[in-house]
């Protein structure tokens, strides 16, 4: 499982899996054919962002690229690729590491504050209970969210702690 | 009475509850129980999980671990895209025994544990495979004289390995249901493209100009509404359309209907 083995290797054996990952593309182009960003952006080139991947020397020169984070997330790469790679997954990864270093888009950061602070994303507000009311719709249950909070924070820091254990 | 556990996700309950409404309404006629759960954000499979995999996962099984119900966990309802993403393919990432174990490291200081992972529906999928198209059509009360164009959204039928979709790129499922319910379907060049909703946050104008391809081919069919099921999408689409069409003389306004909308009125709800 991808996700916690990214949780657990530091950053040049990620940097080592992800060319493992992506070594075998033969560059068809079908995923910059199907990247329906692409269509109207013409720097985020799938094609040309895996060979770039595999050409960098560091996770950071990656994250130097603002296209890390303009995927749509429609997957079609994905299901398209003859070769099995998983590019939206690949982003995905990026993103992380580029959130871990702090250079995650505002959003992010509000979705996430939000998340810790509501347990969810799109707050209950008087203009939601308002139209509940009138559609005679029941109580909104709500979560324990003290142990919302709790849990984010041992996953925010369960990442951090193992990567450091590795890292020293 | 086939008991379920309904997960209404962020987006439905406090923007557009008439959907909930409806689903609370056909749920009877079709042989459903609805329970509701104390769950959180499911968590969204775009920006949550490009912030951080693991808390994406690990939200996503504290909400499974919610329905466990002894050693019979319910079965979970999803009436949005994302919401049903994530809690599938969460429950296919936890059928992994090492991740399984770790997440429920991580849930243990609350008490819960995930013993056995409950299955995961997109109400669509429900529907059509456990009620079925014959049920559905005996409960129609009311041919709805409508001609619509269909969208599915990314996230019912991607990424269709994990997901276990039969057809990623030919979905038919709301063809099916719409076709009973007497709407006349109004295909149109884009119906399997994006509506670039999880660009938004990140960068507005590029899902904007996402959007647009979409829009400006649904105006070419002129229809009379858009049929859907899922709420990012829709919040991206009738907010974008907003924008698009004051700029855009390509792109004219349409109305967005939920699948459970249109199945409440032909069963004779007033919404």
């Amino acid at each position: 499982m991808v996700s916690i083995v990214a949780a657990q290797q530091g950053r040049e054996e990620i940097l080592d899996r992800l060319k493992r990952e992506l070594y075998v593309c033969f560059e068809c182009g079908k995923c910059s054919g199907s990247c329906v960003v692409f269509r109207v952006k013409d720097d985020m080139n799938p094609r040309l962002f895996v060979s770039s991947i595999l050409e960098a020397s560091s996770i950071d020169e990656i994250l130097e690229d603002e296209n890390v984070w303009s995927c749509a997330i429609c997957y079609d790469c994905t299901e398209r690729c003859d070769q099995g790679i998983d590019f939206t997954h690949t982003l995905f990864e990026l993103k992380n590491l580029s959130t871990e270093i702090g250079k995650q888009p505002q959003a992010i950061k509000e979705e996430l504050a939000t998340l810790h602070a509501t347990g969810r994303t799109s707050p209950i507000n008087a203009r939601a209970l308002k139209k509940r009311e009138a559609l005679d719709l029941p109580e909104i249950q709500v979560p324990d969210l003290e142990a919302i909070q709790g849990l984010i924070d041992r996953v925010t820091s369960y990442g951090t702690s193992e990567k450091k254990v590795k890292e020293e | 009475m086939t008991k379920m556990a309904l997960f209404l996700g962020c987006i439905i309950p406090t923007k557009v509850p008439k959907v909930e409404k409806a689903m609370r309404l056909i749920a009877p006629k079709l042989g459903l129980e609805l329970v509701d759960f104390p769950f959180s954000c499911c968590p969204d499979p775009t920006g949550v999980k490009s912030a951080n995999e693991l808390l994406w996962l690990t939200l996503a099984a504290r909400n499974l671990a919610l329905v466990q119900n002894g050693d019979d966990p319910l079965p979970i309802l999803a009436l949005c895209n994302g919401c049903f993403e994530t809690l599938k393919m969460a429950a296919i990432k936890l059928q992994d025994k090492q991740t399984l174990a770790l997440v429920n490291d991580l849930l243990k200081p609350d008490g819960i544990e995930i013993k056995k992972l409950p299955e995961v529906y997109h109400v669509l999928d429900f529907l059509i495979k456990e009620v079925g198209i014959d049920k559905i059509k005996e409960q129609v009360v009311q041919s709805l004289d409508l001609r619509l164009s269909i969208h599915y959204g990314c996230h019912y039928t991607k990424p269709s390995n994990l997901l276990g979709t039969e057809k990623p790129d030919d979905p038919y499922f709301m063809h099916e249901i719409l076709e009973v319910l007497g709407v006349e379907i109004q295909p149109y060049l884009e119906e399997r493209l994006c509506c670039g909703a999880a660009l938004r946050f990140v960068n507005n104008d590029l899902a904007l100009e996402v959007l647009k391809e979409k829009l400006t081919s649904i105006s070419a069919v002129k229809p009379d509404g858009v049929a859907i099921v899922c709420p990012t999408c829709f919040e991206a689409m009738d907010r974008g359309q907003k924008i698009l069409s004051r700029k855009e003389e390509s792109i004219q306004k349409t109305e967005f209907f939920f699948l459970e909308e249109l199945l409440a009125k032909s069963m004779g709800f007033d919404l």
